[in-house]
């Protein structure tokens, strides 16, 4: 890998291959050399915040930090926005309040074994191959299928056109994103008609359905749920296909990790720490305020670092190291305060499912001849590919 | 032991609950179901109490007295 020819502290770039292939040893030298905000001069410009202290105490204060104006920095004029990421409270609560037991750790409780269903389906599917990519074959689909099944009653012969549109909104080319992203609520649009004639399935489609708020109208209804759509298809992925990448090499990791109760709390929330799949949100800045050694201006606008901010050096020792035994944890991988990934029991749920099922089907894979992951980081972070060989 | 979950950092993180089941219950929004209140702990359960409040990514969870 070249070593980086740009200063991120001064020069930060978000959708540069330079972020993406290089993403450990910028934020490590970032937070060697003690930065604490970095800036960016594309577009309009913006800085990051990469201590967790920061992002915490902004994340926090919502009234400095609001998120009305959306979630990428430079926004394309045809994005849309969408309930709840991009609202503050009181507003915001309100509509979260209505979502959240539909996705609450009770709620995910009970679903377990149709999740691991998924996770074998999928596996059934090449296990008899000798080769696969993990990433198209498994670590993408399964949460897709579970949300689509298990959640939103989507038909699952929608979800690869929604996982196509949902990556190039998140991560494609800058003029397509916001296309991308108004097809996804097209598609919502026509599926919220279709729901909102038939009889309730007392899923959270019908509490969207169901929400009775001033300034909360049918564009919101359809935006609600083409944004809890993108947590559900376009961020767990990339925390499932890490592990399998990372375990390829350490038999006797795979082993522990295959044992019944081997993946616990603890690892899971070392792998969320390490492999944070969305690093990066946006906020914009309402009045003058002081943070750390910067003066922001009403108008800036300001990513919350989350991904940087998991590997602190001030809350984590040796935050380049995976510890699965490390405790406290206290990681900001599924974000603080009122936004707090809405997804994140869901998520748990499906990467110890996803990796412990893998792991007693396919005992023992080796990654294709020299192979090298490559990454595509924006706001959302993900693998593009994870060609392995295995006997199973 | 006496502890304490402040309404306003707890985020729903659920982490109490995943480490220290019989001490933090969660209510159908995935909050803690006692918050702002004065919980009393029984010696017992102590240890995991300590375990599930050094969980809290929000450190949301305060030991009053041991």
């Amino acid at each position: 890998m070249k070593p980086s020819v740009i200063n991120f502290a001064t020069d930060f770039q978000l959708d540069v291959p330079e972020l993406s292939e290089n993403w450990d040893e910028v934020i490590a030298d970032l937070h060697r050399s003690k930065c604490a905000v970095a800036r960016s001069n594309v577009g309009e410009g913006y800085f990051v915040l990469l201590r967790d202290a920061d992002v915490r105490q902004a994340g926090r204060d919502w009234e400095t930090f609001s998120s009305k104006d959306g979630f990428m920095p430079n926004r394309p004029a045809d994005m849309p926005f969408w309930y709840p990421v991009e609202c503050d409270p009181p507003f915001h609560d309100q509509l979260r309040s209505h979502l959240n037991p539909f996705l609450s750790p009770q709620a995910i409780g009970s679903r377990e074994e149709e999740i691991r269903a998924h996770a074998n389906a999928l596996i059934d599917e090449f296990v008899s191959g000798g080769s696969a990519d993990v990433v198209e074959s498994f670590s993408t689909p399964l949460p897709g299928r579970v949300f689509c099944d298990l959640i939103a009653n989507i038909p699952l012969s929608d979800l690869p056109g929604l996982t196509r549109q949902l990556h190039l909104g998140l991560l494609g080319p800058l003029e397509g994103r916001g296309a991308a992203m108004q097809s996804v609520q097209n598609y919502m649009d026509e599926y919220l008609s279709r729901r909102k004639a038939e009889p309730p399935k007392g899923d959270i489609v019908d509490a969207i359905l169901a929400v009775e708020l001033d300034g909360y109208g049918w564009n919101d209804r359809t935006g609600t749920l083409s944004q809890l759509t993108l947590g559900g298809v376009g961020t767990t992925g990339h925390v499932i296909a890490s592990i399998i990448h990372w375990l390829a090499d350490k038999p006797e990791m795979r082993k522990r990790l295959a044992a019944p109760g081997g993946i616990g709390p603890r690892a899971i929330e070392e792998f969320v720490r390490i492999f944070a799949s969305s690093p990066h949100d946006g906020r914009r800045v309402t009045r003058d305020v002081q943070l750390d050694e910067v003066s922001f201006k009403k108008g800036d606008y300001v990513i919350l670092g989350y991904g940087e901010a998991c590997r602190d050096p001030e809350v984590f020792e040796k935050p380049e190291d995976i510890d699965l035994d490390r405790f406290p944890n206290p990681h900001i991988g599924f974000g603080t305060g009122v936004h707090r990934c809405i997804g994140s029991h869901l998520a748990r749920s499906q990467v110890r499912i996803a990796v412990e099922t893998f792991l007693t089907r396919i005992p023992d894979y080796s990654l294709a001849d020299g192979f090298v992951p490559s990454f595509e980081t924006g706001i959302t972070r993900s693998m593009v590919s994870l060609p392995i060989e295995f006997t199973a | 032991m006496k502890l304490l979950v402040e309404s306003s950092k707890c985020s729903g993180h659920g982490m109490c609950h995943a480490l220290a089941g019989e001490v933090f219950e969660l209510d159908n929004e995935g909050f803690n179901t006692v918050r702002d209140a004065e919980i009393e702990i029984s010696p017992e359960l102590a240890e995991q109490a300590k375990y599930g409040a050094l969980g809290c990514p929000e450190q949301a969870i305060r030991i009053i007295s041991e």
